[in-house]
């Protein structure tokens, strides 16, 4: 095998194929990188540690054998990032059974793996298709993912959901149980028939590196027991997390008593400056009360070491009941309110009671939304 | 002083001390006699932990008329006749002795009718039969046992609470119940069932009806078939824990036992996976030849011995190992044929490639000897030291003024340990035992001030024992006062709310601790206990990757607790070596 190419190139293939690579030594074939030299197909690199697999090529190479070996993912791609700006020759050394990675005058040499031993990827026959452009997947994955359990002991939480509705509605879901996000779009395709499944966080941290703004399709399609995103000359494949997801639709309150609409900005600011409040993390929860009345919205965090913080936004929009009063953990308020500063003038927020979960929108989009359930103090009841 | 020979009476009830020491092993011989009289469904009623009564129904084989005297004779058994038998035993009664050691303590009704036969009737007070007649009654035995210890007082006393004796029963029974999962169980107490096994041989069906969903879900089947030998069960994936070793039970051709050596092979097993003091779930089944095993070790027969203790310590260990081990690649399932060429290049033609069916072999190359050939995973410091410079002099800076914290991080070795140098001294901090510390300390701080609940989007509904209903139910005030609301929907299951926020993602877990805890220990210490608990669980755990930023302030904390030493549950956080005990070493 020998083959020349910039070293640019090389660099986007093995920053995108090394993290599937397993970076436990237990089976040496699962930390390697497949690399297939073709005429035909040019160059071709694929990873996998049997949860997830990635798989992708380039024609802009100049393929002078083909062939095929295995090396270790970390290695190599730590060796090739550190490359200068050249055209890189890479050949199989039959003598030394080493990999030659020639660059300029100088040249590594790094040892190979038995490429019998790489089980390739995992991809079966289809049994449902999507596609979407890029730039909206990226968009409600990241509007969603954040939402989700990074462990749990029930699996579906540490998932985002992908609910293909009746009528081509596709609802990305995820929830800690905690609070909980939606993210809705309409799919082009017709007649599909309801379907749905539940991706890991590690996949999705994992395509949405590879995810543009373009338009551009990507395509989403399901096996059994797996999902495959795929776009030309990239294709990755993951395990589903297996269960049911419990019906969100209970989750969204459709009742309220109160309605509040805040200016993005200012609401952001005054959860930010709340959030300095110090707090360990792992055991104490930074909790933020709001209380509105009239025209204000006042938000207070307290904490032991540093003191209060008492933050009036004036000029705010109460609708319904009236004072009313509820304690959220700061994190999980701060996290929306970032997302919406992003894009809007107003935060709407709807409140079915002080023990009840509230709804968060942009009134000007109708397609994203997030719950967030109060937390329960010695003072709330 | 006169020598004197016993009288029968008397023979029999010092004799019944030996088999029947609470209400449990009446439980345990009354099961082992329907199991060896082949009976497909068992049902087992205790009323007042079994102190009232304890009844146990069998559809087995039934005795005739002539034979129920008999059965309350000592030494009359059908299941042996000679000495040889007792080398090959395949009942789980041999010694013809359960029967009239019960009869002695107790006052007891039987109903026992044969296939084709006469139903009989009988009823003994202190082991002898008062009345005996034909009664009609269905295939099978049914006998009550009542008043347990009315004619030995001093018996009676020793009994623990009436919670503790039912707990013990419970235990019992499911045990039993897992042994067999080809026989129907019932086990009721005074107004409920507490569980129901279907009786299909399957162990997962059997451990679904008795614990729930949530407990089975993250087991796995373990199976191994030799020519002699055979293992079949459920064991934990490594992310369980539990901080006992209740929840391991090994059967020997079909007997519950307990054995040092089979749980040496547990911990082997898992050795690397889980760290000391943390037990995984474990049931297993072994089958041998009888001759390969003696179960006439010990009165209760619950210990037993092995011809060939290496034997089975390496099949099990290996037979564990090699399913964990299997774990890492379950995933993504079975390889088949690469089909991604059909749509990984969409300009070209796709060609046919060669069936490349990859299956992985089942076993694995360095599975061969596992004692020997596991690979050593030895580290060095993970981080550079230079890396960390600039966080260590801000921290020195900062804390310069502090007399507490004059100290330096080294860095972390083998992801478990924190290197530091302090006082001319190097100190090796366990990074799990020091988190444990801190935390504890926090939360003591934190429920004495607040109490606050983080509620649920989605209520978790959790499947449990219907004795863990009990618990909750006994106890729903205190759970509330620790962040937790629970309804109870069912006899074995529960909705969660609310629950403390820093618990969020193993809300089963620490509830199960919290039961358990509550199970065993009643009112006393308990706070202390799930506070220890749930330091546990949310403590950094051995093999997490340690920032520098982390890392000091863990270090920081620790210090500043009362006793630093050790973490809640005793065990040493650190362990120092002094300049000149370095110096001895490297003879300077
Ligand atoms: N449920 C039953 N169905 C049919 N026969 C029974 C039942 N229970 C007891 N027997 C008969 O009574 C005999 C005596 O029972 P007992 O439990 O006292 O002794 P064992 O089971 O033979 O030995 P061990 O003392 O080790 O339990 C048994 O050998 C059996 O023949
Ligand atoms: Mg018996």
């Amino acid at each position: 095998m020998k083959f020349i190419i910039e070293k640019g190139q090389l660099s986007t293939l093995t920053t995108l194929v090394h993290r599937a690579a397993s970076n436990k030594a237990t089976i040496p074939a699962l930390s390697g990188i497949l690399i297939e030299a073709s005429r035909e197909k040019g160059l071709t690199m694929t990873a996998t540690d049997m949860e997830i697999g990635i798989k992708t090529s380039t024609e802009q190479v100049d393929i002078i054998e083909e062939g095929t070996v295995l090396v270790n993912a970390q290695y190599f791609s730590d060796f090739i990032k550190l490359l200068p700006d050249s055209p890189v020759t890479i050949s199989l050394n039959h003598e030394t059974s080493k990999l030659d990675i020639t660059y300029g005058r100088s040249t590594g040499h790094i040892n190979i793996y038995d490429n019998q031993e790489h089980p390739g990827l995992p991809v079966k026959e289809a049994l449902e298709k999507i596609t979407l452009p890029q730039k909206v997947l990226r968009e409600g994955l990241k509007k969603t993912a954040f939402a989700a359990a990074h462990n749990h002991f029930r699996q579906v939480f540490t998932g985002v959901l992908f609910d293909i509705l009746e009528d081509g509605m596709l609802k990305i879901v995820a929830s800690d149980t905690h609070r909980l996000t939606q993210y809705t779009y309409m799919l082009e395709e017709k007649g599909l028939e309801p379907f749905n499944f539940i991706i890991p966080i590690r996949t999705i941290n994992e395509i949405l590196r590879v995810l543009d703004d373009s338009e551009e399709k990507i395509s989403i399609c399901t096996t059994e027991n797996h999902v495959v995103f795929q776009k030309p000359r990239f294709l990755l494949v993951s395990r589903l997390i297996e269960g049911q997801y419990p019906s969100y639709d209970n989750v969204i309150p459709g009742t309220f008593k109160t309605e509040v609409d805040i200016d993005a900005y200012k609401f952001t600011t005054a959860l930010e400056r709340a959030r300095i409040v110090p707090a360990d993390e792992r055991i104490k929860i930074p909790q933020i009360q709001i209380y509105l009345e009239g025209q204000e919205a006042v938000f207070k965090t307290y904490s032991e070491m540093m003191g209060e913080i008492i933050e009036v936004i004036e000029g705010v929009d109460i609708k319904g009941e009236s004072p009313f009063k509820i304690v959220f953990n700061t994190n999980y308020l701060l996290e929306i309110a970032r997302i919406y500063a992003g894009e809007g003038e107003k935060v709407n927020i709807k409140f079915s009671g002080s023990l009840s979960p509230a709804l968060i929108t942009n009134p000007e989009r109708d397609n994203y939304l997030y719950v967030i359930v109060p937390l329960r103090t010695s003072t709330s009841n | 002083m006169s020598i004197r020979l016993l009288d029968d009476e008397l023979i029999n009830k010092i004799a019944a001390g030996e088999v029947v020491e609470r209400p449990a092993s009446v439980v345990k011989e009354l099961v082992e006699n329907a199991l060896d009289a082949e009976a497909r469904h068992i049902t087992i009623t205790i009323s007042q932990a079994g102190l009232e009564k304890i009844e146990v129904e069998d559809d087995g084989q039934g005795m005739s008329r002539e034979e129920i005297p008999l059965a309350f004779m000592r030494h009359a058994t059908s299941k042996i006749k000679e000495e040889e038998d007792l080398y090959c035993i395949t009942t789980m009664g041999f010694r013809g002795e359960a029967l009239p050691s019960i009869a002695a303590v107790s006052r007891i009704d039987i109903y026992s009718c044969q296939e084709e036969g006469e139903g009989v009737w009988a009823h003994l007070e202190g082991g002898k039969i008062t009345s005996i007649d034909y009664h009609p009654c269905p295939k099978g035995t049914r006998i009550i046992v009542r008043d347990i210890f009315y004619n030995t007082p001093a018996r009676r006393k020793f009994l623990k609470s009436p919670v503790a004796e039912s707990s013990h029963i419970f235990e019992l029974v499911v045990k039993y119940a897992l042994s067999r999962p080809d026989i129907a169980f019932t086990y009721r107490g005074d107004k409920k069932i507490y569980f129901k096994t279907p009786g299909n041989g399957n162990l997962r069906d059997a451990v679904l009806a008795i614990y729930g969903r949530d407990f089975l879900s993250p087991l796995i089947d373990i199976e191994y078939k030799g020519e002699n030998y055979s293992i079949k069960g459920l064991i934990s994936r490594p992310e369980v824990k539990r901080n006992n070793r209740k929840n391991q039970l090994f059967f020997v051709n079909n007997r519950p036992v307990r054995s040092q050596l089979l749980y040496k092979a547990v911990d082997e097993a898992y050795k690397g996976l889980l760290v000391t003091r943390e037990y995984p779930v474990v049931i297993l089944s072994l089958l041998m030849p009888p001759y390969e095993v003696d179960v006439n070790v010990h009165p209760q027969k619950t210990e037993v011995r092995f011809r060939d203790d290496g034997k089975v310590f390496r099949l099990v260990y290996q037979v564990l190992r090699e399913h964990l081990d299997n774990l890492e690649y379950q995933g993504i399932g079975e390889w088949t044929k690469n089909k991604e060429d059909l749509f990984f290049y969409p300009e070209k033609e796709k060609e046919k490639k060669e069936p490349g069916v990859y299956i992985r072999e089942k076993k694995l190359p360095w599975m061969e000897d596992p004692l020997f050939s596991r690979e050593e995973k030895s580290q060095s410091v993970n981080q550079p030291l230079a890396g960390g410079k600039e966080v260590l002099e801000l921290v020195f800076n900062r804390q310069a003024a502090d007399k507490e914290s004059d100290y330096k991080i080294l860095g972390q070795v083998l992801k478990k340990y924190i290197l530091l140098e302090r006082d001319n001294s190097l100190y090796i901090i366990d990074q799990h035992a020091a988190h444990e510390r801190v935390l504890y300390e926090q939360f003591k701080k934190q429920y004495r001030q607040e109490k606050t609940g983080q509620m649920l989007a989605f209520p978790l509904s959790l499947q449990l024992s219907a004795k863990q209903v009990e618990v909750i139910e006994k106890n729903a005030d205190l759970l509330k006062d620790l962040g937790f609301e629970l309804d109870i929907i069912s006899y074995n299951s529960a909705v969660l709310r609310t629950a403390p926020s820093f618990i969020q993602g193993s809300e089963f877990q620490v509830m199960e601790e919290i039961l358990a805890s509550l199970e065993e220990k009643g009112e006393a210490d308990l706070y202390d206990n799930i506070l220890v608990m749930m330091a546990c669980q949310k403590a950094v755990k051995a093999g997490d990757m340690l920032t520098w930023m982390e890392m000091d302030k863990m270090v920081k904390d620790l210090w500043e607790t009362d006793n630093f030493r050790y973490c809640p549950h005793g065990r040493p956080t650190m362990f120092k070596i002094t300049e000149e005990e370095l110096n001895n070493i490297f003879k300077r």
